[in-house]
């Protein structure tokens, strides 16, 4: 894992950060910024939120740059502060409810748009809500399937890579995304 | 769909790995033309893969919202905030920078010393009797002044 961790670019500019250079902080932030707030955004299904915890995770980053040791893969790392981060904000019963009101705020809205004929092309609205229903569907998974589901379909994680972010076995991540895609299979089986 | 057809083992949970990766087009070419020609086979295999398609595609639909303009300001200036109290805490750095080596040695042949020659309390030489005895008798003439005021009063 080492050898692995020599080779990581990443690893290698959080060294940089390590010794004082903020200029590599800069770097790490605009390789992996768009990743992390868009992970988030998915996790807790909103934009602000998302880019709060996305600053909460840089924070961290950076509050132990000290202590930096390259045992693992920058990624790794990146992703399991993001994970617990989204899992402690759902975890909290009040967020939940808000979240709850965001997603009842947002579906009617589009489906009332979609009656009420407004200007805006028809396709578009479809795609809303269209859009809405892959929301809903994400919503409905338990975190740790999601944030499975999510690493493997937009960060292009290996099962290995996602079993260390969450602190599980391989064969675990294998039955989460299983049970996880079959549940999206069932929700989804009308999109077209 | 495949409620139709009986399910064949690859979607079982230990081998679905192998369809999934198939759909998300990340199967080496090898791999790849193996369960291909399975699939050609397989219409259990290919209602999976057509539903999990569906899947995909869905998600692929879920464009990134854009990211406010001003995250790295503020992250930088949350940054910063966490930095400024390390000002006031300056002090810490300061005795954490300072060498305590060259110290030790010293602090250790005083530990000794005072082992070695610890400090006797400082008592006072024990009263012989007659010593005693006029303590004792000035004491009661104390007393009796005292009980000669009371009286007085």
């Amino acid at each position: 894992m080492a050898a692995a961790a020599i080779l990581d670019l990443d690893a290698g500019l959080m060294l940089c950060v390590r010794d004082g250079d903020s200029a590599c902080f800069g770097a790490l932030l605009d390789r992996h910024r768009n990743s992390v707030v868009h992970f988030l955004y998915r996790m807790v299904l909103n934009q602000a939120i998302a880019e709060e915890l996305a600053q909460e995770v840089f924070l961290r980053i950076y509050r132990s740059r000290a202590t930096y040791e390259p045992s693992a893969k920058f990624t790794t790392w990146l992703f399991r502060i993001s994970t617990n981060l989204a899992f402690n904000w759902l975890r909290d019963e009040k967020n939940e409810r808000l979240q709850e009101s965001l997603q009842d705020q947002d579906a009617p809205s589009a489906t009332r748009r979609l009656f009420d004929h407004q200007p805006s092309v028809e396709s578009v609205l479809v795609h809303r809500v269209k859009l809405n229903e892959v929301r809903d569907a994400i919503a409905k998974l338990p975190a740790k399937q999601r944030a499975a589901v999510l690493m493997h379909k937009y960060e292009e994680m290996e099962y290995s890579q996602i079993a260390r972010v969450l602190g599980c076995s391989e064969s675990a991540v294998k039955s989460l995304l299983f049970r996880a895609y079959e549940s999206l299979r069932t929700r989804l089986a009308q999109y077209a | 769909m495949a409620e139709h057809t009986p399910r064949c083992p690859l979607q079982s949970e230990d081998h679905a790995q192998l369809l999934l990766s198939y759909c998300a087009r990340r199967l080496d070419p090898a791999r790849t033309a193996v369960l291909q020609r399975h699939i050609d086979l397989c219409p259990s295999c290919r209602a999976f893969l057509e539903s999990q398609q569906l899947v995909w595609d869905a998600l692929d639909s879920w464009n990134n919202s854009p990211i406010s303009r001003n995250f790295d300001t503020q992250l930088l200036q949350r940054i910063h905030d966490n930095r400024a109290p390390a000002r006031w805490l300056g002090a810490d750095s300061w005795l954490a920078a300072i060498s305590w080596k060259p110290a030790l040695p010293a602090a250790a042949i005083l530990a000794l010393w005072i082992i070695a020659y610890p400090t006797q309390p400082t008592s006072a030489p024990p009263l012989d009797t007659s010593q005693a005895e006029q303590v004792e008798r000035a004491l009661e003439d104390l007393d009796m002044l005292q009980q000669l005021r009371l009286n007085t009063k």
